[in-house]
């Protein structure tokens, strides 16, 4: 059975604890971990204190979970509302802890004390595939797969790679940073180099937050769930501090598209794909424009998608420019997925809905990948 | 369910790390107890995997109703095999 651990919400004076343990999961840079946590956490627009839950053993950090503020809007006309969420996030427990019971301790206490902070719902947005083997075992509910898509040319170093991958004690060099191409190593040097020729569709390292927000509400929406999208969010979103960013415009001082791509910070270790995160566009050749100048001017070694929530548009275009499925074993599992849990006492009753919308099926929301933290 | 999944999942179970109490039996609550954890269940679907032949997709399931106990999981093995979309392992 679980051995008892202690239970305490985060306060400042944790953050270095915290990010000490957050050293394990992806990268070993502690200054940086804790300027994440500042970002993501205390400089959050929606919540008003960290919402983080810390797990102790014999006065010893082994376990957190992160909760991160959002807002969300769904419904049209009356039954319009907008509504701050926590997302779960950030799910660390000591590798020799592991196995004990210790994920479900602090769950069950986060979600009662989130209930009692006034929430009706809790989201996770990019939970890996074990982390939602774990939430659907704690009553949460798919909303749906997001149909992971990308697009990766076959270079010599991924050959080489691809090689090493498959042969007996050579495998475990198949992700030595010795094989990272140019491209992987400094994913925008050619996007960069096309912002300074120039052309009809900009390239830039800053986001236009005025522009976009007019952009997003000059083009409207059904309703479907979506997250706030306003010069609150995009002053805040592209802070993280574990992820550089590109801009792509159509049109002038008022914007008929935008494309945000997404590389992972260069001292991230592990390598990860180039992200299509964010597309707008007033058409369906604004947005197609914008692909293919990514896709052209990009020259990235591997691009990556979510499939399920773009205009049927776009991923036709995506499609017909070498997008497949990818990561197929995560797919088989449904991830990733939008997961959902109604808490408080009243969530074996609660409607699973959102301004008529319903939380619990993906055709109500209108996902982009900047509005998780896979983006 | 046969012999061969129960003994199969008997090892599997004691097989991994787990705090699993003394005279544990086939209604042992595994999932809600907290002895089977993520990554313990991430194993399970793999486990099940190898035993159907087939992908087991989690998010289209209650987990914790349908593989809550040694003999839910025996059950679901069952079920999936009698809905005929794989042969029991010999």
């Amino acid at each position: 059975m679980s051995i008892p651990c202690e239970i305490v919400r985060y306060t400042p004076a944790h953050k270095r604890q915290v990010a000490q343990l957050e050293t394990q999961l992806w990268y070993s840079d502690l200054p940086l971990a804790v300027r994440y946590i500042e970002w993501k956490y205390e400089q959050n627009p929606y919540a008003s204190e960290p919402e983080i839950y810390l797990a102790f053993l014999g006065g010893k950090l082994v376990g957190v979970r992160g909760f991160y503020g959002s807002r969300w809007e769904a419904g049209v006309g009356a039954s319009r509302v907008v509504s701050t969420i926590p997302v779960a996030d950030d799910l660390i427990v000591a590798p020799e802890h592991r196995n004990r019971g210790v994920v479900t301790q602090i769950m069950r206490a986060a979600l009662q004390d989130l209930a009692q902070r006034g929430h009706r719902y809790v989201l996770n947005l990019s939970g890996g595939q074990i982390t939602v083997m774990g939430s659907l075992a704690m009553g949460w509910k798919s909303a749906g797969p997001l149909e992971a898509i990308g697009r990766a040319p076959r270079t010599a170093i991924t050959r080489v790679r691809s090689a090493l991958q498959k042969a007996r004690f050579f495998w475990r060099f198949a992700e030595s940073p010795l094989l990272r191409s140019g491209a992987e190593r400094r994913p925008f040097r050619r996007l960069d180099a096309a912002a300074r020729r120039g052309g009809p569709v900009a390239i830039a390292r800053e986001p236009r937050v005025e522009a976009m927000s007019e952009l997003v509400e000059r083009l409207g929406w059904d309703g479907r769930i979506r997250h706030v999208r306003d010069p609150e969010f995009f002053g805040w979103r592209f802070g993280s501090p574990l992820a550089s960013y590109r801009f792509l415009y159509v049109g002038g001082d008022r914007l008929e598209g935008y494309l945000v791509l997404r590389a992972p910070h260069q001292s991230i270790q592990v390598r990860t794909p180039v992200k299509i995160v964010d597309l707008e566009g007033s058409s369906a050749e604004v947005r197609s424009a914008l692909l293919e100048t990514a896709i052209d001017s990009g020259g990235f070694p591997g691009l990556y998608a979510w499939g399920a929530t773009l205009p049927i548009d776009a991923r036709d275009r995506l499609s017909a420019l070498g997008f497949h499925p990818v990561h197929l074993e995560a797919r088989a599992h449904g991830c990733p997925c939008v997961l959902v849990k109604a808490i408080g006492p009243d969530s074996t009753t609660s409607s699973w809905e959102l301004g008529g919308r319903r939380l619990t099926d993906l055709a109500d929301w209108d996902l982009r990948m900047l509005e998780t933290m896979a983006g | 369910m046969t012999q061969a999944d129960r003994e199969a999942l008997i090892g599997f179970l004691e097989g991994r790390n787990l705090l699993l109490p003394p005279g544990w039996n086939e209604e042992t609550r595994l999932i809600e107890s907290g002895i089977l954890d993520s990554l313990g269940l991430f194993e399970l679907i793999l486990w099940l995997e190898e035993r159907l032949g087939q992908p087991v997709d989690p998010t289209r399931f209650e987990l914790a109703v349908e593989l809550g106990t040694m003999g839910d999981i025996l059950r679901f093995l069952e079920r999936r095999r009698g809905e005929g979309r794989s042969p029991a392992p010999r």
